[in-house]
């Protein structure tokens, strides 16, 4: 169920919003059908959730597309007119670069850039959260970004950080594919982290969009000789902090009227 | 095995560039090469030493004679550097003597400086395959060194957090819980994450994990969670339910090791729904119970749950 303000909401009054099929419908349904309550301080704290989960998506569509190599971390390469590579094969923010042209080189200059699929999951982050701010406030937002997968992460995006048990999944979660039994000498397959795109389709950096059974059936051949156990779907899932980057959204668009 | 002074090549090493050195090694070849043979197969030569004259000896005539140590380093180092799979390198051998030769490359490699990433990559993978493969589990204390060492170095150390905690043995537990004491500060900073230890009782010098790891051993678990999967990841839990009823679990997957009886069943069914707290604070209770007096422990099973916490609470302080 979705409250608004303490006031339940039908999909009907949202079906001239959302077009039938699109991903935004796709999470109402979901979310007025759970029977978990979902409170919303105002139809906008909603619309901007619905805003965020499709940017998400779209952002893993673009990142897909851009050439974007898989590296392990040894061998991570970046665009150094934008980042400097760390000794941990991470990306720091160069001093006097701009955020948003830093993250936007990804997208644009994907062929430059080479990591493992955490990491990927963060650019998909950034690059959701520079289609909704404007250039002026992501790059007050986000002035210093270091990219290492889940670790030294921006204070604004720290919740992607965390998996938790949810009462449903939704488009634009981030997820994790885990291989228990992953070679010993291949742990950059220990899992695959990847970004709900809707309709039963993930986008895993290295493997592309796919279904769950494809993830699992590539996980389980990278695994060791005797491997028992089938790599699986874990229930957990990350979001971001919807409700703080939503206010700082809200806060943004008044200070520029 | 490793001789602190070092043999004449690790002198060698140390004294001098990686170019300078490996030219004054290809120099002993041409004019000395019985000497250089014996250095090279020296028992006692490091690892990291070894590394670096790789490529130097492969294209030498002395690489015929070297001896069965040496040659599976190569095999193993290729095979590392070459990506294959842990299961193609059962080529290199097939005798049980292959241990000793990964033991070597760890043991006397592990704590090297100022060598690049290819080898660091090579020491990974060796240490990887010495639990995981062989399952060989005496290196637990080097790895978590060699863990700290490169955190605070600023490098990478998610593969080697993964490959210890992979082997969900619950010696290491201990292992890594003695840096939550560390003079270095970046090391009890990681160790708090690894272990979940809250650094506030480390700052007030209230540091009982090892007491709390006592207690809490046997109904330990690893989780499989990872680095890669989370920024906090919870690498192992205790399963609060054995622990209630006193049964031992499996460190590899939490569960109790022998079945229940339909007793300890119900007595589960009793604690479904129970708050995190309350689960906390009783089945430390059982444990300090059982321990005192266990015929005061089985009375007390035998309570309702509300009667059990609200013993559990007066005779614990209600102190979790």
């Amino acid at each position: 169920m979705i409250l608004i303000n303490n006031t339940p909401i039908q999909i009907e009054e949202w079906n001239s919003r959302y077009p039938d099929k699109s991903l935004e419908r796709e999470v109402l349904e979901i979310l007025i059908h759970s029977e978990e309550v979902y409170f919303y301080e105002s139809i906008e704290d909603l619309e901007f959730e619905l805003l965020l989960r499709k940017e998400i998506v779209h952002s893993a569509d673009r990142l897909n597309k851009s050439g974007l190599k898989f590296k392990v971390f040894r061998e991570s390469i970046c665009n150094e007119k934008y980042w400097e590579r760390m000794n941990n094969g991470g990306f720091q923010l160069k001093k006097q670069v701009k955020a948003n042209e830093a993250i936007g080189d990804i997208y644009e200059n994907g062929l430059k850039y080479g990591t493992e699929c955490a990491t990927a999951i963060l650019i998909v982050y950034y690059g959701a959260l520079l289609s909704i701010y404007t250039e002026e406030q992501f790059n007050t937002f986000f002035s210093d970004i270091i990219i290492m997968n889940w670790h030294l992460i921006h204070p604004l995006l720290k919740e992607v950080g965390l998996v938790n048990i949810v009462s449903e999944h939704l488009p634009g979660d981030r997820r994790y594919f885990i291989n228990p039994d992953v070679d010993p000498l291949h742990p950059e397959w220990q899992g695959e982290n990847v970004i709900d795109m809707g309709n039963g389709i993930y986008y895993g950096h290295g493997a592309g969009k796919k279904s769950a059974k494809w993830f699992i059936d590539k996980l389980n051949k990278l695994r060791k000789e005797d491997a028992k156990i089938s790599a699986y779907f874990m229930e957990e899932a990350g979001r971001p902090n919807i409700y703080n980057l939503g206010k700082l959204y809200a806060q943004s668009i008044i200070e520029s009227i | 095995m490793n001789n602190s002074n070092g043999t004449v090549l690790d002198k060698m090493k140390l004294n001098m560039s990686a170019e300078n050195f490996k030219e004054k090694f290809n120099q002993m070849v041409q004019l000395e090469k019985q000497k250089s043979i014996h250095f090279i197969n020296h028992s006692e030569l490091k690892f990291s030493t070894f590394f670096l004259l790789i490529e130097e000896i492969e294209y030498s005539e002395i690489f015929p004679r070297m001896n069965y140590r040496n040659r599976i380093a190569i095999k193993i180092i290729h095979s590392i550097q070459q990506r294959l799979y842990a299961h193609e390198i059962n080529y290199i051998a097939s005798d049980k003597k292959i241990i000793q030769v990964f033991l070597w490359m760890f043991k006397t490699g592990y704590l090297e400086n100022e060598m690049q990433e290819d080898y660091d990559v090579v020491i990974d993978g060796v240490a990887s395959l010495l639990i995981q493969k062989f399952h060989y589990k005496g290196i637990f204390h080097e790895l978590a060194e060699l863990i700290f060492k490169r955190n605070r170095e600023g490098r990478y150390i998610h593969d080697l957090v993964w490959i210890i905690f992979h082997s969900k043995d619950i010696k290491i537990l201990r292992i890594l819980g003695k840096y939550l004491k560390s003079e270095h500060v970046k090391d009890r900073t990681l160790a708090s994450k690894l272990l979940r230890y809250d650094m506030t009782k480390i700052q007030t010098k209230d540091s009982s994990y090892e007491e709390w790891l006592s207690q809490n051993k046997q109904y330990i678990y690893f989780t499989g969670e990872s680095l890669q999967l989370a920024s906090e990841p919870r690498f192992y839990r205790v399963n609060l339910e054995a622990k209630y009823l006193n049964k031992k679990v499996s460190h590899a997957n939490g569960r109790t090791i022998n079945s229940l009886s339909l007793y300890e069943k119900d007595n589960c069914e009793k604690i479904k729904n129970i708050t995190c707290v309350d689960m906390e604070l009783i089945s430390r209770y059982s444990v300090i119970l059982h321990d005192k007096n266990i015929y005061s422990w089985r009375k007390w099973m035998g309570y309702e749950l509300k009667e059990q916490i609200e013993i559990a609470k007066k005779d614990l302080g209600g102190v979790i």
